[in-house]
């Protein structure tokens, strides 16, 4: 476990096995961590 | 005759799962109104014709199908009638339907020819950027476009001495576009198209006078000291500069794994305290920039790790929850462009559940589709609006200028800004100047639309009671979002890129 909140984990291992433990606990919701980019809007060569 | 607009197809949906009876906070008049349009589709003419919905005259749908009485439904409909429908029934969801492809490999085929590499000793053409003064700008990204669509040119930032050195093909070279963006150092960048560039070609950068009339100005004016009185705001963001003289952060979190919890100022980057200025600043011009809502409460959620131009989902999500506990009525996220994934959707449902608005950028991607989060159907969704005459004719801005334009024939959808049925208001974001750490500067993008929006909501809260007061629940963030779209007014622009329109 990376971190964590009151309702929230962030955590690191296998994705199947991280699956199949989201699939016993309904309620929960399971994502792959991914990143958002910060918006810039100045024209560049190849963009 | 007016053009009849076109209609496409929406996918209707309570604001929480498929079933309004799942949903116990979920409005019962928007539950009735599910139920009605399920009767609607009993009767549904197959030919393709419209009819009114239930309970709005005005509204013209063909609802296709419906799963279960009180639960999603297929309609197709004009983008004008989405909003209206949006409009009355804020608490749904109505998203475009999407169609998917089979993912077969595309054939590899050479869009735009390869640069030729330089050769030893070819010619270069040096550009020399100085301020007014005549002094050298240091880090200037100087950008010269010998064909503007294809991206193909060459760029690079000024040394020392102000210079940078070109790889062109030769001493002299005809330029589609020639940019230069100053470092953020109070300073409006430049812009000159179609001509000879040659060597020793010299840009001189046209200072920021803080008195001028910029687009949030032109629009919105200077703002009263109390405006916004009574309102939480949440920035999450890069962090906010917690020492300029314009700003006073109330408090908030890095939420970024690893890092100091307690260090929510800049990471490196000046576009949060950038944002936070368009909202909150409370200085006054020429010595000081002003917000649109100086009275708010501001508190700041760094998401991207120190010197990082990347935010993960988690740590965006953990920002959110914590904006939520700390009772923030209004939450900008002036970021986006991921892959839409259950976790942050998620978290902007449990916000809306709990009695906050999530407002985002639509993005900068020259037009296409509202990119996720701002696409989310529970989230508002911002454009960028310009206006020429709020910029220097030969600043980067000129750019940007793009039909449409609206009633106003000077104002215009940033040609940046991206657009959709997914938007639900425009705010300006062209050349907008506002503070930075130890200054300012102005920026361009939906990035600043997106604050402009959030600090005109938060002026109209503060003199809406009856709305701040209400109990923190869906019925509340539905309230306030019905209240926002209320209060909007059209510039004369298709709903595709303005939404409602800019708020009043």
């Amino acid at each position: 476990m990376v971190d964590e909140t009151g309702r929230m984990l962030l955590v690191d291992g296998p994705a199947d096995d991280l699956q199949g433990l989201v699939a016993m606990m309904p309620d929960w919701v399971i994502s792959p961590e991914h990143t958002f980019l910060l918006p810039d809007p100045r024209r560049q060569i190849g963009h | 005759m007016p053009k009849q607009p076109a209609t496409q197809q929406f996918i209707l949906l309570p604001s929480r799962g498929l079933r309004a009876s799942h949903d116990r906070e979920f409005n019962a008049e928007s539950g009735s109104f599910l139920v009605d349009l399920a009767h609607a589709s009993e009767s549904a003419s197959s030919t393709g014709v419209l009819s009114s919905l239930p309970g709005l005259p005005d509204v013209k749908a063909r609802v296709i199908d419906s799963i279960h009485e009180d639960g999603a439904k297929l309609v197709e409909m004009s983008p004008s009638a989405a909003l209206a429908l949006r409009a009355r029934h804020p608490g749904l969801r109505l998203l475009p339907i999407v169609w998917y492809e089979l993912a077969i490999a595309p054939r590899a085929s050479t869009l735009v020819a390869p640069p030729v590499p330089a050769a030893r000793g070819a010619a270069m053409i040096t550009v020399t950027v100085t301020a007014a003064d005549h002094h050298p700008v240091v880090g200037a990204m100087v950008v010269a476009f010998t064909d503007f669509a294809a991206r193909r040119g060459a760029q690079g930032k000024t040394n020392a001495r102000g210079q940078v050195r070109l790889t062109l093909g030769g001493a002299s070279r005809r330029i589609d576009r020639l940019y230069v963006y100053p470092p953020e150092n109070g300073l409006w960048g430049f812009l000159r198209r179609n001509f000879l560039l040659r060597d020793g070609f010299q840009v001189s950068l046209q200072g920021l006078d803080l008195a001028f009339t910029d687009c949030l100005r032109f629009f919105y004016g200077n703002s009263p000291d109390g405006a916004g009185q009574g309102v939480t705001i949440g920035v999450i963001d890069c962090g906010i500069d917690t020492n300029h003289p314009d700003l006073h952060v109330e408090g908030g979190a890095n939420t970024v794994p690893g890092e100091n919890p307690s260090d929510f100022g800049p990471n490196g980057s000046p576009h949060g305290t950038h944002v936070a200025g368009i909202i909150a600043a409370s200085g006054r011009p020429p010595a000081g920039l002003r917000g649109l809502a100086p009275a708010v409460r501001l508190r700041s959620y760094r998401v991207f790790g120190q010197g990082q131009r990347e935010a993960s989902n988690y740590a965006i999500i953990k920002a959110i929850d914590a904006a939520v506990t700390d009772q923030c009525d209004l939450i900008n996220m002036s970021l986006g462009g991921g892959a839409p994934d259950a976790a942050t959707i998620a978290a902007i449902a449990d916000a809306r559940a709990q009695g906050s608005l999530c407002i985002i950028a639509a993005g900068n991607d020259d037009r296409r589709a509202v990119s996720f989060p701002a696409s989310d159907p529970l989230a508002l969704a911002v454009s960028a609006l310009g206006r020429i005459g709020t910029f220097p004719a030969t600043s980067v801005e000129a750019g940007d200028v793009e039909p449409p334009f609206g009633t106003d024939r000077k104002n215009f959808i940033a040609a940046f800004s991206n657009v959709g049925p997914a938007l639900d208001l425009v705010g300006p974001g062209v050349g907008v100047m506002s503070t930075i750490p130890g200054g300012y500067a102005p920026m361009s993008g939906t990035s600043m639309a997106c604050p402009a929006v959030t600090g005109a909501a938060a002026k109209l809260l503060a003199i809406r009671p009856d709305l701040l007061s209400m109990a923190r629940n869906q019925v509340r963030s539905n309230a306030i979002a019905g209240a926002l779209f209320a209060s909007a007014k059209t510039l004369g622009f298709q709903p595709e890129f303005e939404g409602h329109g800019l708020l009043s």
